[in-house]
């Protein structure tokens, strides 16, 4: 189940909301931890062993925040350190399971005589999410910035909150706590939470499903088989539909909050209109990039210490944005290629580049989608062969590659969904929408119209080998 | 970081808004679920009732579909003979049967095939379909033995040089002397197929042929109205096939279909060639097999697209050539890796191959499949 299934846009929210509206208090919050929970289950296709995780991780992060706040200067670090150190530790075990088991695959085989498959090992659904609201929690509270949770319900409602489960945003405790307390629920805010989330509906099943098709028909052709054009194009359509899948869903999130009486943080703020690197990751994931300052860059001195210091404090944040996001090598340096960029942008000698009206995005869009590519190709040979391709001046152009093969991708409906989504990269639909907001007869039928086109894209994506397998 | 508040909304604007939104939603919800069921007559639950009735335009079942899947021939359900077989039922557990079927699946898959064959209108053209009672294997086996067997000696075709008027648009590519090629051979070929097609038309280089193929193509929609990606002519295959002559058509079609019953696709087939030769009375027709998927992707899909079906499918639509006008060329093989399925370094997903690996196509055609 995820936000555009249609089991989750007809049963689950709309009996949600409604049961939600009707409760108070205690019952409110316990409906929304079960509520969550079940959502959970189903998200993760029933792994029992996955909400168990889940719920361990409430329980033990909900003692940490009470013992940390009972506990005096030497024992208070302690524990918080520890308490990290759990969530930490959970999340890299899942993380690199692979990685650290397969090399006993074959002994333990042979020493069980059965087959013992590492594989299975799969990352919990919003593992990494969770892990950083518990880790922003703790810090909150060892900071004394908000008082620990005393009811276990309400910080199993924090944590669990369907809304927020599966791909954040990474809300802090503190933000939330006066809801989670009290929480008004009002018709209005339940209609203008739906408001954001058939925008975002639309968003995920108009843009980011349908671009997806892009980079598909390129791994079909293989990297080394497409053209320059197509090379580009590919990452450009990647871009479009990374932002709109996530962007989408942070939008019905934010729709979902708002319904359930929760403010809900911005989580992109027109990110492809950045001016540098700087301000892209300010604009993208917001809610991540203020978890690092918190939680990260903050603790280690920011910048108000010597510069070598700045240096690797800025090292860190973007070594452990690039782990958090993969687990490959190749994050690692995407990472860095993100670190290189910023450090030199704090330099200053960029300056005039970014401060241009023009040149700034001409300085920036090819250098997103440079850093998109190194994101999207985990293995360094696939990533040879696609930069290759995607500057063709050093390498020989292989004689099956067919210099037209883009075209159908930027034909038709594709390019006008292309186009389109150039354009809502802008603030401008945005706009241009909050112009009309206040006209009933224009927003309605257009929200109407939006929401039903929607949920026809997602049907036809859904469960159907032969509307979604075409050769 | 900038502010984190979300921008500022009038609560007067959203109230009375939010209000008639929730109604309008609600009140379309409960028409569209009233409909849902009415139209599928409540075969499942209300909300997949809902998302049949949305995909398929709230028309009864699958007379008009939004989607490319309008069958040009007929209305019949296309599971309706394999209710129980094919599609629906069949574990998961039995799929994969290209080793060797354990023995208690046996009983049941035979006396489908029986089953399958007592409805099959072409079935009396092969004398192996009354074989069929035996394991899947064997029936694989056979077919990749069926075409060296069956075909006569690769000698003239047996046709005098038809009028060829070639679609003006194609201009002919660039010959590169290191390739396998054989332009006076292709100059008057068709290829006519799906995405595989669209495939061999965009990095198959070869020289001279000329491709009426788009994707999602089958042998349902052939001759929709509808045009190729591969030639610019704007027609669809009636007029293609009525404006321009050619004097070799070959056909590669089942992949998309392969999950409806054989019943239903070789019925369709059998029309799709009736039809290309009614409107090319003398061109030779050459059936083009269709391509094993690898084994992982045929593993994943016990249903639906895996080799012990497209085995099966060939085997049928093999049956259509009587080797004096209609051949069938069996290019399966060349793609294969000693599991019998496609070989994985030549594919990206599993179903099509690599840009690169057309080649493997050109040449197999160039060597193997002149008829």
């Amino acid at each position: 189940m995820n936000f555009s299934s249609l089991n989750f846009i007809f049963l689950f929210l709309p009996v949600f909301v409604l049961l939600h509206t009707l409760t108070r208090g205690t019952v409110r919050n316990f409906l929304l931890f079960a509520g969550s929970a079940v959502f959970y289950t189903f998200a993760v296709g029933g792994k029992a062993e996955m909400l168990l995780l889940l719920l361990l991780s409430v329980a033990v992060n909900y003692m940490i925040g009470l013992l940390i706040a009972d506990l005096k200067e030497r024992g208070r670090k302690t524990v918080f350190g520890l308490g990290v150190f759990f969530n930490v530790l959970i999340l890299c075990l899942y993380k690199y399971a692979d990685a650290l088991l397969s090399p006993l695959e074959g002994p333990l085989s042979s020493f069980l005589s059965a087959d013992v498959s590492v594989s299975s090992i799969l990352l919990p659904l919003g593992l990494s999410f969770y892990t950083f609201k518990n880790i922003s929690y703790l810090h909150e509270v060892y900071r004394a910035k908000t008082e620990p949770e005393s009811s276990l319900l309400r910080y199993g409602a924090y944590l669990t909150m369907f809304p927020q489960i599966s791909m954040g945003p990474i809300q802090t405790y503190s933000s939330l706590r006066p809801a989670l307390i009290e929480r008004k629920v009002t018709l209005s805010a339940i209609g203008s939470g739906a408001m954001e989330f058939i925008l975002g509906l639309f968003l995920k099943t108009f843009f980011a499903n349908r671009l997806g098709g892009v980079w598909n028909g390129i791994e079909t052709v293989g990297y080394d088989g497409i053209s320059t054009a197509f090379a580009w194009l590919g990452i450009v359509a990647y871009a479009l539909q990374l932002y709109f899948d996530f962007y989408g869903y942070s939008l019905m999130a934010s729709g979902i909050g708002e319904m359930l009486g929760f403010t809900t943080p911005k989580n992109f703020d027109y990110p492809y209109t950045a001016t540098s690197m700087t301000d892209f990751w300010r604009r993208w994931h917001m809610t991540l990039g203020v978890w690092f300052k918190e939680n990260v860059y903050f603790p280690l001195g920011g910048n108000r210490c010597g510069k070598l210091r700045h240096l690797f404090n800025l090292l860190a944040v973007w070594l452990l944005t690039g782990i958090w996001h993969g687990d490959t090598l190749s994050f690692l340096f995407w990472g860095l290629f993100l670190f290189a960029v910023i450090a030199i942008e704090k330099t200053g000698i960029l300056d005039r580049v970014i401060r241009h009206k023009v040149f700034s995005h001409v300085y920036m869009i090819p250098l997103i989608l440079l850093s998109w590519t190194l994101f999207k190709l985990p293995s360094a040979a696939d990533l040879g062969v696609y930069l290759s391709r995607m500057f063709p001046f050093f390498t020989e152009t292989p004689d099956y590659v067919s210099s037209q093969d883009w075209m159908k991708y930027v034909s038709g409906m594709n390019g006008a969904v292309l186009l389109l989504g150039l354009l809502f990269c802008t603030p401008l639909p945005r706009r241009l929408y909050e112009k009309i907001k206040s006209k009933p007869l224009v927003v309605i039928p257009l929200l109407l119209a939006l929401f039903w086109y929607s949920v026809y894209l997602a049907a036809c994506g859904a469960n159907d080998p032969f509307l979604y397998f075409t050769f | 970081m900038n502010d984190n508040k979300k921008p500022k909304r009038s609560p007067n604007d959203s109230s009375v808004l939010g209000c008639i939104l929730l109604g309008a939603l609600l009140i379309s919800t409960v028409a569209a679920l009233i409909a849902g069921s009415f139209v599928s007559q409540g075969r499942k639950n209300p909300i997949e009732n809902l998302m049949l009735a949305i995909r398929d335009g709230f028309t009864e079942a699958e007379e008009e579909d939004p989607d490319e899947w309008e069958d040009m021939w007929g209305d019949d359900d296309p599971w309706s003979d394999t209710e129980g077989l094919d599609t629906t039922t069949e574990p998961i557990t039995e799929a994969p049967q290209t080793v060797s079927p354990p023995v208690t699946t046996e009983g049941e898959e035979t006396s489908a095939d029986v089953t399958e064959t007592s409805v099959e209108p072409v079935a009396t053209t092969d004398g192996g379909v009354t074989d069929s009672a035996e394991s899947q294997t064997v029936t694989a086996a056979d077919t990749s033995t069926l075409p060296e067997t069956t075909l006569p000696p690769a000698t003239e075709p047996p046709i005098t040089e038809p009028p060829v008027t070639r679609p003006p648009e194609t201009e002919p590519p660039v010959v590169d002397p290191d390739r396998v090629n054989d332009p006076d051979y292709f100059k008057d070929v068709l290829f006519i197929g799906d995405s595989r097609t669209v495939g061999l038309a965009t990095y198959g280089k070869i020289d001279g042929a000329t491709y009426f193929a788009r994707t999602s193509m089958s042998v349902g929609n052939a001759f929709a109205d509808k045009k190729s990606e591969t030639e610019k002519s704007g027609l669809n295959l009636e007029e293609f096939l009525t404006k321009y002559k050619f004097g070799k058509i070959y056909i590669l079609l089942g992949i998309n279909e392969i999950g409806y019953s054989y019943n239903w696709i070789t019925s369709r087939y059998e029309k799709v060639l009736n039809k290309i030769r009614e409107l090319q009375p003398d061109a030779i027709i050459v059936i083009q097999s269709n391509m094993h998927v690898t084994k992982a992707k045929s593993d994943s899909s016990p249903d639906t697209f895996n080799n012990t079906r497209i085995d099966e499918l060939n085997r049928r639509i093999a049956a259509f050539a009587d080797n004096k006008t209609v051949f069938y060329a069996d290019l399966t093989a060349s793609f294969d890796d000693e599991s019998g399925a496609m070989n994985p370094a030549y594919t990206g997903d599993g179903v099509h191959l690599r840009a690169k690996y057309y080649e493997l196509w050109r040449n197999w055609l160039t060597e193997k499949g002149k008829r």
